[in-house]
């Protein structure tokens, strides 16, 4: 298991990728989608270090990059095609940028209060579930539509 | 003679063993990897407060804790970046080849029991199935070891499975959702034991009140993060206090292969990994507790066999998730110790084994590593997580583990395990228990029950069988004695002939210590 994820990170070393400006302003543009789906604003400049560190790392990322710089280039709905797309497969592209985001976020004590505030009790928590339900209903109707966007079709 | 008696290994067994040999000088060797330096000043809270990035903390500068995100699962506790010494340079070293079989294997200071969720489970009577010794010749080894090493828990309706209650410290807080929970079977406990299910709070080897110089356990939530919290016993304190105290000597960065004997004794070769040349330790009697598939490569190294086929046993894991409505959105300030907080044991009328689980709470680790098995569109995880973690709790369910043809293991000439397992010997109980759990309120689905892949439990075990009459070179006798040897002793849970569906480590050290104790006692 170590051997391979010392494999795996040896075969993307930032020797064998790009890294001009071009691409580097591509990947804050996607980093920008998926922080506004969590985190409703854009991601600050720490953060986007973190995930160019990410890129270099992990090369699932760099392999899947062109597909999602078209669904960022095309406006589709990265949210709905990210619920549609984990649902059946967890491990898809866009689920693991998100895991990724969130990692990097959590680290940093300007997240804390997404990720640590304390529940908001019984009432507006039925709300607030009952709201997401059915939003995530909603979101998923779209995703399953369009869901074959992931797959360049 | 390097030793009188030489101990290859500091985790479980290797501590419990040189704790029985503590009057005898003996010398343990093993890699012992030790952790890097904490990087958190106070608890995970006051580390948030004062510091704005945690990343090398919790993340890792090589992006460690992302390891799920792309690579097979690890525990949590495995990936995070303070944790990796306990695995660090296994692959290399000691390298495994499976396809079926997901295999963690540590040479740390104090090896897997650095990772442990502590639990302490005395095997009993009818958990000692099997073997060739009885429970009573286990109980005085059981009882020094709580002494030694400190066990909260309490005497509930899980006494009967666990065993003796003596020198036991008062149990751990527990949180509203688990309270609730308890309450909740006590108040109908004789329901649920007609239907063979026992509900009661955990044994571990975490100090709920301070003891032998160490502190109570202070709630720092950060067990999933870093180890060496002294509250939490595992066996480095013990190898640190008997090398402190003169008791034993203890030699690391020493990577043991193989022994040979003559008719004066044991010679123990191995690599010192710092001047990468052999090294060899003659001793009258040599241990082995390098946990149990690594004490198979050195015995089948040492009798350079290498087509030899070994058993190996490892209990099969389910973790059941579980909702408690009662407490959708409901804080509750009690923090949690990110352990088992309740244990339960099944055994249905006719059962021949029974099945034990721990429950936790989804407290601990980081949010990140579930955040996305929520069914929720991405926006919606993080306020609906808030909600619904204080509800949320997952049933961790072990299965026995029997013999079978097929889960065996090799050695090949190149030194690699190679390891087959394609029989995780999983019972179709999950329904059943959750139909039980509904009854105490508790609402969980058959589909959202997850199987890790075999290996992930890592209770590695059997690849030398305990027997009263040993009939192949590679059984062990009662007294841990390797067939065929003449003064070399098998002290971890290779001997185990079969595994129970208790966490075993309790039981590895108390053999172990019963093994070195005859050792002690032997003349000469």
């Amino acid at each position: 298991m170590a051997m391979s994820e010392e494999s795996a990170m040896a075969g993307a070393s930032d020797a064998e990728r790009p890294r001009d400006e071009s691409w580097r302003r591509r990947r804050a543009e996607e980093l920008d989608a998926f922080h506004r789906i969590l985190f409703d604003a854009p991601a600050p400049e720490p953060l986007l270090l973190r995930y160019l560190e990410a890129y270099s790392r992990f090369s699932a990322l760099e392999s899947t990059a062109p597909l999602v710089d078209r669904l960022i280039a095309s406006h589709s709905d990265l949210e709905a095609i990210e619920l549609a797309a984990r649902l059946r497969d967890p491990d898809n592209p866009l689920t693991r940028r998100l895991k990724v985001l969130s990692y990097l976020a959590e680290a940093r004590r300007e997240y804390a209060a997404h990720f640590y505030a304390p529940p908001p009790g019984r009432l507006r928590g039925f709300v607030l579930l009952c709201v997401a339900a059915m939003r995530t209903a909603f979101k998923f109707s779209i995703g399953a539509v369009r869901r074959s966007e992931l797959d360049g079709r | 003679m390097d030793a009188d008696v030489i101990i290859v290994g500091s985790g479980a067994a290797g501590a419990a063993a040189a704790l029985g040999l503590a009057e005898h000088d003996p010398l343990v060797v093993d890699v012992g990897n030790e952790p890097p330096p904490d990087r958190f000043a106070g608890s995970l809270e006051e580390s948030r407060e004062s510091s704005p990035d945690l990343h090398d903390g919790l993340i890792g500068p090589d992006l460690e804790s992302l390891h799920n995100v792309f690579f097979p699962y690890l525990s949590p506790k495995l990936k995070a970046p303070l944790m990796r010494f306990i695995w660090a340079e296994a692959a290399s070293l000691t390298p495994l080849e499976s396809s079926s079989f997901h295999a963690v294997i540590s040479l740390a200071l104090g090896g897997l029991a650095n990772a442990w969720g502590a639990g302490t489970f005395r095997f009993i009577s009818e958990d000692l199935d099997g073997f060739p010794i009885g429970a009573e010749e286990l109980d005085p080894h059981y009882d020094l070891l709580t002494r030694e090493i400190g066990i909260s828990g309490a005497d509930d309706d899980l006494g009967p499975c666990f065993g003796s209650t003596r020198d036991l410290l008062p149990p751990l807080r527990l949180p509203a959702l688990f309270s609730g929970i308890l309450g909740r079977y006590v108040r109908r406990n004789g329901t649920f034991l007609r239907k063979g299910l026992r509900i009661g709070r955990p044994r571990i080897a975490v100090l709920s009140e301070a003891r032998d110089g160490r502190p109570a356990y202070e709630y720092d939530s950060l067990d999933f993060f870093q180890s060496g919290n002294p509250a939490i016993y595992t066996p480095s304190l013990t190898i640190q206090k008997l090398v402190h105290s003169g008791k034993i000597r203890y030699r690391n960065r020493i990577l043991v292969r193989s022994f040979d004997e003559d008719h004066e004794g044991v010679t123990v070769h191995g690599l010192d990994l710092d001047s990468t040349t052999r090294v060899s330790f003659r001793c009258r009697k040599a241990i082995l507790a390098a946990g149990a598939l690594n004490t198979a490569r050195i015995v089948l190294e040492s009798r350079r066999d290498y087509r030899t086929t070994l058993p190996i046993l490892d209990n099969a894991v389910s973790y059941i998730p579980l909702l408690d409505p009662r407490r959708i959105g409901v804080p509750d300030a009690t923090p949690c110790y990110p352990g088992a907080v309740l244990n339960a044991i099944y055994k249905p009328a006719g059962a021949s084994a029974p099945l034990q689980m721990s429950l936790y709470a989804f407290t601990g680790t980081l949010r990140s590593d579930f955040l996305f098995d929520f069914p929720f569109a991405s926006r919606d995880v993080l306020p609906a997580s808030r909600v619904l973690l204080p509800a949320l709790l997952v049933a961790q369910l072990f299965f026995p583990s029997l013999p079978h043809p097929a889960n065996r293991l090799t050695l090949d000439e190149t030194g690699r395990l190679r390891v087959e397992f394609p029989e995780p010997q999983r019972l179709p109980v999950e329904r059943r228990l959750l139909s039980l759990y509904r009854r105490l309120g508790l609402f969980g689905h058959p589909t959202l029950v997850r199987h890790l892949s075999p290996g992930s439990s890592f209770h590695y075990a059997g690849c030398l069988p305990m027997t009263r009459s040993p009939s192949s070179p590679y059984e062990t006798g009662i007294d841990g004695k390797l067939a065929g040897t003449r003064a070399v002793f098998i002290a971890d849970a290779a001997v185990f002939p079969r595994l129970p569906s208790k966490n075993h480590t309790f039981t590895v050290m108390a053999n172990a210590h019963r093994v070195a104790s005859g050792i002690a006692a032997a003349p000469g």
